[in-house]
């Protein structure tokens, strides 16, 4: 399995492979590291490293894992998730708020010089019996609020326009 | 697989509003389920006890494995038919857990007017039944019906036929079917454990009879009594019709329980293939997020969020046809494949829809749809770029479909959209509907506009001037019609779906189905002719 880790807030690509008895092989730069925990019966992990032996506190959340050793301290571990990095095209951070279907302006929630945030809700449109919030993309500023309560608008059309706050 | 970022403020004044609206809606809700499960006249219970029974809910309660869920099916049917005067249509259908096995379950109420059959009674008996087909799930029969309702037996005539024809088709399937006959099982009733594989009867009250003891005397003078003609001993001694006798409710059930446990096991086309993990998101939220007014959009994520493992959704297509949403996740630690409405479908979404279905097709991942739609976009320019023939795409890649489709509505479900989303024709293996739901051919405010727009041209055409109070007064009168008709009770009543479901029960509910439909092997997908 490749792996990006961040630990205390550095990244490390590794690739872990898991062998038949709890053993993990661990490659990292050009290193290969083999590895193995084992629970304590005090609730403490013995972690191998390449032969030598560490007792350690394991804690984990949804996102870290926290390792915990009497020498060393403690240690954040976050897993990175690379597929997640990219993608999100769906909002994206574009200036133009557009139609995503022919309606008519219901609210205008904003007027020209309004600072928003992300997420703040901007206009509502109804069109096909439904009711639609458009939301800032990003945190800005409005440049421009190019249709009226009542007025309508066909597919795509540039309904706000953001600037830079 | 990423988690899904949530954008809803829980301390936006929407949210409380929204939050308020839907837990009256719930609370609404699940009081109705209470008195449709629980409340019945004293005189009624008094009369059961009488005859030394149990009401059907404590019979359950003896049937089930203590501690194991019981997923109750169209629950509220007939709640808004008969005056609402027949909780449930006298009879309770559900999955659950008999001695380690998943099965259906038809359980006969008889504290409201002996148990007779109205025409929904078979209507739901029929759906269960279609449910253990498709499924192959074995079935359970708990007899206690005084019959066919004489002011209704037309209806009961045409669909209590199909009653029979399906429990012969599960037996060709090589699906297991028990009766405990608690009650009477008169005239059509009688071939339901004879039908069965396995049959208990309970001495005393049970009495299994193609003619009942009046019949039989007008019919040909004969007198007997209930007993003599149909009872315990000359059915499992004389007649062989039955198998079992039982000296009571709770032996012929412990029988039952035992006849469960040598089943063969099930064998399971797909298993679960993670650990569950709950939503990261706190499913109560739903209420918060969902408005009341089913016109208001709301963003689909944000319930798939409240529903998956983690919240974890793996989106397809993110930023192509983005009305409709499709994603992979996980639920109870199955894969499905999920397509929720964020808006209305256009030309782009309806084709994302045909090709994902395909796509879980040929990895054999379940289909859940979420539905929240008004249907396909309408005008001139989309008809150009082929909105309709794109939804027949849509169409076409859901009946080629061979993996289990489950549906759930949110919020709306109007138009060809509810075809699109697999509604009840597209044999989801389950459908559900919050009790929010607004549902119907068109919106009350389009047919009632409509109707008064059609009305006032043929006033015109013979020459008379539209009086303005008149279509008022039409406007509102359809208004109001088709409002109330499009209600989520008037829906569940009439079997439209497999029964209302609260938001936070949603979750359970799918992993419920999920668990049950992969008892049937999954064929492979093919399709008919798509138009290009």
């Amino acid at each position: 399995m490749r792996r990006r880790y961040l630990i205390d807030g550095q990244a490390h690509d590794v690739v872990v492979t898991r062998g038949a008895d709890g053993a993990v092989q661990i490659d990292r730069a050009g290193r290969r590291i083999s590895a193995r925990a084992e629970p304590l019966p005090d609730g403490r992990h013995r972690l191998t490293i390449d032969g030598r032996e560490h007792a350690v506190w394991i804690a984990s959340s949804a996102d870290s894992v926290f390792v915990h050793s009497n020498a060393t301290g403690a240690a954040e571990i976050e897993t990175v998730d690379p597929a997640a990095a990219d993608g999100h095209a769906r909002a994206g951070a574009a200036d133009a708020l557009t139609a995503p279907m022919p309606g008519t302006v219901i609210v205008v929630h904003v007027a020209v010089g309004d600072a928003v945030v992300a997420g703040q809700a901007l206009i509502v449109i109804e069109s096909m019996k439904l009711q639609t919030t458009l939301i800032a993309p990003r945190d800005g500023r409005i440049r421009a609020v190019h249709f009226g309560v009542g007025s309508t608008f066909g597919l795509k059309a540039t309904l706000v326009t953001l600037a830079d706050a | 697989m990423k988690r899904i970022e949530s954008r809803i403020d829980t301390a936006s004044e929407a949210f409380r509003r929204n939050h308020e609206a839907m837990s009256a809606i719930v609370a609404k809700f699940r009081e109705r389920m209470e008195i449709t499960r629980h409340q019945r006249p004293a005189h009624e219970i008094k009369r059961v006890r009488n005859q030394g029974k149990l009401l059907v809910r404590e019979r359950l309660d003896l049937l089930l494995d203590p501690g194991t869920p019981f997923l109750e099916l169209s629950a509220l049917a007939a709640c808004e038919d008969y005056d609402g005067e027949v909780p449930g249509a006298n009879v309770v259908t559900g999955l659950g857990v008999v001695s380690g096995r998943e099965v259906l379950i038809h359980a006969d109420d008889s504290s409201v007017k002996g148990g007779v059959w109205y025409t929904l009674t078979p209507r739901k008996l029929v759906r269960m039944l279609d449910i253990a087909l498709e499924n192959r799930l074995p079935v359970l029969h708990l007899c206690d019906s005084g019959g066919a309702f004489l002011e209704e037996l037309s209806g009961v005539y045409i669909e209590g036929g199909r009653v029979f024809r399906n429990q012969c088709l599960l037996s060709k399937a090589g699906v297991p079917q028990v009766a405990m006959v608690f009650g009477h099982c008169t005239a059509g009733g009688a071939y339901i454990p004879a039908l069965c594989d396995y049959s208990i009867i309970v001495r005393g009250t049970g009495g299994v009879f193609l003619g009942g003891p009046p019949l039989v005397k007008a019919a040909t003078g004969e007198e007997h009594t209930a007993d003599e003609i149909g009872g315990c001993d000359l059915h499992t001694q004389v007649s062989g019709t039955v198998d079992y006798p039982a000296d009571s409710e709770a032996q012929a059930i412990e029988i039952c329980r035992e006849i469960v446990a040598q089943f063969k096991p099930a064998v399971r086309s797909f298993l679960p293939e993670r650990d569950p993990e709950p939503p990261y998101y706190d499913p109560d939220e739903i209420h918060g997020i969902v408005s009341p007014d089913h016109k208001v959009l709301f963003d689909q994520r944000e319930i798939i969020a409240r529903i998956v493992d983690g919240s974890r959704f793996h989106e397809y297509q993110p930023a192509y046809g983005t009305t409709l949403v499709c994603g992979y996740a996980y639920v109870w630690g199955y894969r499905v494949g999920i397509l929720a409405n964020n808006g209305v479908l256009f030309s782009d979404s309806s084709k994302k829809a045909a090709h994902f279905i395909s796509l879980c097709n040929q990895n054999r991942t379940p289909l859940l749809f979420l539905q929240n739609t008004t249907g396909y976009m309408i005008g001139r320019n989309y008809e150009m770029e082929g909105i309709t023939k794109d939804g027949a795409k849509m169409l076409m890649a859901q009946a080629g479909s061979a993996v289990p489709k489950f549906t759930v509505i949110t919020s709306a479900a109007f138009g060809a959209g509810y075809y699109g989303m697999c509604g009840r024709a597209w044999d989801p293996r389950f459908i559900w509907a919050w009790p929010n739901v607004h549902m119907g051919v068109m919106g009350p405010e389009q047919a009632a506009n409509t109707l008064a727009d059609v009305k006032i041209a043929q006033l015109r055409r013979n020459g008379h001037a539209p009086d303005e109070t008149e279509m008022t007064q039409l406007r509102r009168r359809v208004y109001e019609k088709a409002e109330r008709e499009s209600n989520a009770y008037f829906a569940t009543s009439r079997l439209w779906d497999d029964g209302l479901l609260a938001p936070t029960d949603t979750r359970n509910a799918l992993g419920m189905a999920l668990s049950a439909a992969a008892h049937a092997p999954i064929a492979d997908p093919h399709y008919g002719i798509f138009r290009f």
